[in-house]
């Protein structure tokens, strides 16, 4: 029970049925309108702020914006919401990359901010007219971060339209460190910020400035929701609802203003700090991370004696934050629980097996949810993960490995103390909470283009244009390219030389428009109190460490493509001068070459020819992505992660050397091509573990897609532990000596016979209209997905490399 | 071969099927006997063979010129392989062709080189251990016993699934974590090669790793036609029975290895049906009712 002040108490049963109308009131969110609502208030006072206040600095504006829009927007508390706030006037409607909408061929290659606008519907019934809406576009299509942004993609060639690289300005993808506030409370911060803007000057003075401003915003929102319920309360007839209303409005008076005495006010308090947080920075807020939810809470779950179902379901309330508007599409928003310090001793908690039950009841697309894992991770929170894994359509947490990430983060030179502070931005980026920004997914990087125009004189396969450098300045023969791998593998790596420095200078130029949009509210949750600078400043770093990221693609295509002309050199020399024609040709009349570079050894196998060229490849890649400089002056960090973007890429590749067709995607991350890793689940994990982990700082993607048979065939033991030594241990080097191993993955447990028996009868076969699967960082609704990542996640199940009843040699 | 190699099959993984947890299957190539039944027909063979599956390309016409001997024959709608000549086929030069049609069956692997192949994969085996199949991997017993010693001693869990013919068995006890032993039938079965004496071997066998008291596992292979009537079970529970309460394993036929019999030239000559579940229930209670102790493996 939770004691509170009006004394009620909270009955798990009520809760759970409010949820269920909570949830059943956002399937009916057929709208997410809230976002141009606040997009109109920004205009209205930002014309009248450069009136009255000419030259306001640009953190000082957003700040006055953000008071503005708190004052101003729309607030409703909805019949059985137990919780105050909401992060649906945020979002737009189409405001996830894995939407239904989504297709391949009408990638454009660069980020439109203005692309939002196309996602409101006119409808004159509600005030929405197509003109009102062309004109909060138009002024907004005018500013200077619109601007900029246009300028920055205009500086790139064909390069960035065929995605050799693709930059973007990176919004998101942090964790705030909401703990002192929850503690204590937000008015020791303002006071902080008050006194800090009197003893200092210049943009440091001007920041605490839009600190104390923005801060106080979330009191505002706070004061409004205590006043409306307060007023519901009144004009409510049942007397239980009317004590939660009184509850609400009482608790909205004191959190986040003070600190949360229990684990309701802790929760209450959460909400609307995320509240603001994404407010500020809508539309479209992607990829703010929670943290590890079980330690953020658990002070407060232990204050008092509280009814362990009590808090299971309030958490399901709370989760119930990230269920945006009627499609829950994953925002890559993600919890971790679990994990270890930096000495070893682990942190699970009760509220680590609390929130892991919330999450399974639930069952939906959002948050994403993660498990951090050590050697010494109890049973019991394996116990507690493995309904997750066995009951089909449910979510599965992707899981983390301590033991190997932290080492990577010391080499990121984060200080020991802060260890175990990390938590996953965006898809699987760690990244510490309130003291990192990443800028994870500033660029994008496709090698698998890089190699076809190397292989094709610098013009692309796909459309003939010349994007790269030519066989003459690469050192390659142009009446016979294909010599040997060699002069191939030099080729690629000067043609790559050769685009690293303009995506570099691309990336940048997106980061340094996104400066001109300052975020002072959740800067003062990443550390800016500290710094005295917004967390976007360029000039300085308001945050403890700053990097920015580049998402590595086609590490298994170029791999296994320089193994196939290798194996070609070997096998048969004769062949190899026709490679680049049947190539340009898609292989079209030349089948017995297309076998023969299938047929050649492949990445995932533990075969050393295609193992130890994914090792060169990776290592070289991250150690030159490692050399480019951002903005702050800091490194960029290789990640080899592809959110779908394997696909996107692929699309704009013609055929490679290793038998993949044009326009065939890429393989996932890190993993093998899909189909090519044949030999099994230990000779794959054996493959992978060859790779230098090390130099991922930034992070990477890894899936592995399993036969559900094996749980019907687990006998001596329950299927979750034997996850945990037939795949978890071994891929995570769990009692191996001395470091080996990887530090993510994902799992999916289905068949592709499964999945397609479901798209053919969804009626019976998932009735509920939900059948999660688990997609890079983020869990998605199968039945509500385009077709082409519908057939990517079957595709990607890849079971001949994931059996563990397999011949290997 | 000498007794530092081993011709092998392959290598594989599998879990809670060959031994406990997961473990590492080395099926060696060579077997004193001839099951039709056999699942794992191209292992009967001690040579190397080349096992053909046109099935895998597209297009017969894909398998042209793979073949330098001219085994192969194509035609529009049909592809035929002159195996006479495969199995002395000096350079197997088809399996490197690039084409998945062909399979090499057999290779020489050093007793040295398979201990350092667990270990590298020592970390998924930590649950589990190493499992010595076949073939009759006692058709190769200096080298396997080599083996099983040299694994054993690295801290391996070890096991052994033989068909229990060779009177030599009983030296690898000490090296053996868990004993897999076939009783295919209670006297002799032409069929398969087995002779009576062959049989009274298998139960010596059994009848001494019982003694001994090491873990042991007997199974039964399942056929209709050749020991799954009610007289031939009976028999095999009293002389089970004769011995001890031991572990029983049924093992169901099959007719999963028929591609394999097609692809080293073979027709497979077993039945063509397999036991129903009603059926190896009642064989289960059979050999239940003679106090043994049964476990069904899929």
């Amino acid at each position: 029970m939770i004691a509170t002040e009006s004394n009620i108490t909270f009955d798990p049963i009520r809760l759970a049925r409010q949820l269920l109308s909570v949830q059943a009131q956002n399937q009916h969110t057929t709208r997410l309108d809230g976002w141009f609502y606040i997009q109109e208030i920004r205009m209205a006072e930002l014309k009248k702020l450069r009136h009255e206040q000419p030259g306001l600095p640009p953190v000082l504006l957003q700040a006055k914006l953000l008071q503005t829009v708190c004052q101003q927007m729309p607030l409703t508390i909805r019949p059985d919401e137990i919780f105050a706030g909401t992060q649906d006037d945020a979002f737009a409607r189409t405001y996830a990359l894995i939407n239904p909408e989504f297709r391949v061929e009408t990638f454009a290659g660069y980020c439109d901010p203005m692309g939002v606008y196309g996602d409101i519907t006119p409808a004159p019934e509600l005030g929405f007219t197509a003109e009102r809406i062309q004109r909060v576009r138009d002024f907004w299509a005018g500013q200077s971060y619109a601007i900029a942004l246009q300028e920055a993609y205009a500086t790139a060639g064909p390069e960035l339209a065929e995605v050799v690289y693709f930059t973007e300005q990176v919004t998101g993808h942090i964790i705030p460190d909401f703990r002192p506030a929850l503690a204590h409370g937000v008015m020791p911060l303002i006071k902080q910020a008050h006194q800090r803007a009197a003893t200092s000057s210049g943009e440091q003075r001007e920041f605490y400035q839009a600190a104390e401003i923005s801060l106080s915003c979330v009191l505002i929102l706070a004061e409004r929701y205590a006043t409306l319920a307060t007023e519901m309360a009144a004009q409510e007839n049942d007397a239980v609802r009317r004590d939660e209303l009184e509850l609400l409005a009482a608790t909205c008076a004191r959190v986040p203003r003070n600190g949360a005495a229990n684990l309701y006010e802790a929760m209450q308090g959460f909400i609307l700090l995320w509240m603001a947080m994404t407010v500020e920075q809508s539309p479209n807020p992607y990829a703010f991370s929670v943290g590890n939810l079980d330690r953020i809470l658990q002070p407060y779950y232990a204050n008092l004696d509280v009814e362990c179902e009590v808090a299971i379901e309030l958490t399901r309330h709370l989760l119930a934050l990230y269920n945006v508007g009627d499609r829950n599409w994953a925002i890559s928003q993600d919890i971790m629980v679990g994990g270890r310090d930096e000495m070893g001793n682990d942190l699970t908690c009760a509220m680590t097996t609390i929130v892991l039950e919330a999450f399974y009841r639930s069952n939906y697309p959002q948050p994403a949810l993660s498990v951090k894992l050590h050697a010494g991770t109890p049973e019991a929170v394996y116990a507690a993960m493995e309904p997750f894994f066995t009951t089909p359509g449910s979510v599965t947490p992707s899981l983390f490995n301590d033991d190997i990430l932290f080492d990577n983060l010391r080499k990121k030179e984060i200080a020991e103390a802060d260890l175990p502070d990390y938590a996953i931005a965006g898809c699987q980026e760690p990244l510490i909470m309130g003291k990192e920004s990443g800028n994870t997914t500033n660029s994008w990087l496709n090698l698998a283009k890089v190699l076809e125009l190397t292989l094709h004189d610098g013009k692309s396969a796909i459309t003939g244009t010349q994007i790269g450098l030519r066989y003459s300045a690469l050192g390659l023969n142009p009446a016979n390219p294909l010599q040997n791998m060699q002069s191939v593998k030099a080729a690629f790596w000067q043609q790559l030389d050769h685009f690293l420095p303009m995506m570099e200078a691309v990336a940048n130029a997106c980061t340094r428009a996104l400066a001109t949009l300052p975020v002072p509210f959740v800067s003062c949750f990443m550390g800016g109190l500290v710094t005295g600078y917004d967390m976007r400043n360029i000039t300085a770093q308001g945050t403890k460490y700053n990097a920015s990221g580049c998402l590595i693609h086609g590490l298994s295509v170029v791999a296994d493509s320089f193994a196939a002309i290798e194996t070609l050199a070997q096998q048969a020399p004769a062949v190899l001068p026709n490679l680049v024609a049947a190539l340009q040709a898609n292989f079209a009349g030349d089948e017995a070459l297309k076998a023969r570079c299938i047929a050649a050894p492949k990445y995932g196998n533990d075969l050393d020819l295609p193992d130890s060229l994914a090792v060169e490849i990776a290592r070289d890649v991250s150690l030159r992505i490692s050399n480019l400089r951002n903005p702050w002056g800091n490194q960029f960090l290789a990640d080899w992660s592809t959110p779908s973007t394997h696909l996107l890429y692929g699309y704009w590749v013609g055929a490679t050397p290793d038998g993949r067709m044009a326009r065939q995607m890429l393989g996932y991350g890190i993993d093998p091509t899909a189909g090519m890793a044949t030999k099994g689940l230990p000779p794959r994990i054996q493959s992978m573990h060859k790779l230098p982990y090390d130099l991922f700082l930034g992070g990477y993607a890894s899936h592995i897609g399993l036969h559900p048979q094996m749980i019907s065939n687990c006998i001596t033991r329950t299927f979750i532990i034997a996850l945990r030594d037939y795949v978890i241990s071994p891929l995570f080097g769990y009692g191996a000596r001395g470091a080996v191993g990887g530090y993510y993955v994902y799992f999916n447990i289905d068949s592709a016979d499964h999945l397609r028996a479901i798209l053919a009868n969804p009626t019976e076969m998932a009735p509920s209209g939900i059948y999660i699967m688990r997609i890079h960082g983020t869990f998605v609704n199968f039945l509500d997905l385009s077709p082409a990542i519908q057939e990517d996640i079957i595709m990607r199940l890849d079971q001949r490399s994931t059996n563990f009843t397999c011949k290997v040699q | 071969m000498d007794s530092t190699s081993l011709n092998i099959i392959d290598c594989g993984f599998s879990h809670d099927v060959d031994g406990p947890g997961q473990r590492l299957v080395i099926y060696t190539k060579g077997c004193n006997l001839h099951c039709p039944w056999c699942a794992t027909p191209e292992s009967i063979s001690p040579g190397t063979e080349v096992a053909f599956y046109p099935e895998r390309v597209a297009h017969s016409s894909l398998l042209v010129g793979c073949c330098p001997y001219g085994t192969i024959t194509t035609a529009a709608d049909s592809v035929t392989r002159d195996i006479s000549s495969c199995a002395t086929c000096p350079t197997f030069a088809c399996t490197t062709s690039g084409n998945i049609a062909f399979e090499r069956i057999g290779e020489v692997r050093t007793v040295a080189a398979l201990v350092d192949y667990a270990e590298k994969y020592r970390a998924f085996l930590i649950a589990g251990g190493v499992t010595i199949s076949g073939g009759e991997a006692c058709c190769q017993f200096e080298a396997v016993a080599d083996l099983l010693a040299q694994l054993h001693d690295a801290g391996f869990h070890t096991a052994l699934e033989t068909n229990g013919t060779n009177p030599r068995l009983l030296e690898l006890f000490a090296q053996l974590n868990l004993l897999y032993i076939d009783l295919k039938h209670p006297d002799s079965l032409a069929a398969a090669g087995l002779t009576a004496t062959l049989t009274a071997i298998v139960l010596a066998n059994i009848s001494a790793r019982y003694a001994q008291g090491g873990d042991m596992i007997v199974r039964i292979p399942l056929v209709p036609g050749y020991n799954a009537d009610t007289a031939t079970l009976t028999r095999i529970g009293a002389a089970l029975a004769a011995i001890g309460p031991l572990h029983v394993q049924l093992l169901p036929f099959h007719r999963r290895g028929e591609v394999k019999w097609r692809a080293i030239g073979q027709p497979m000559q077993a039945p063509a049906t397999e036991p129903t579940d009603e059926q190896i229930y009642e064989v289960a209670l059979i050999l239940a009712s003679y106090g043994l102790r049964i476990q069904e493996k899929d």
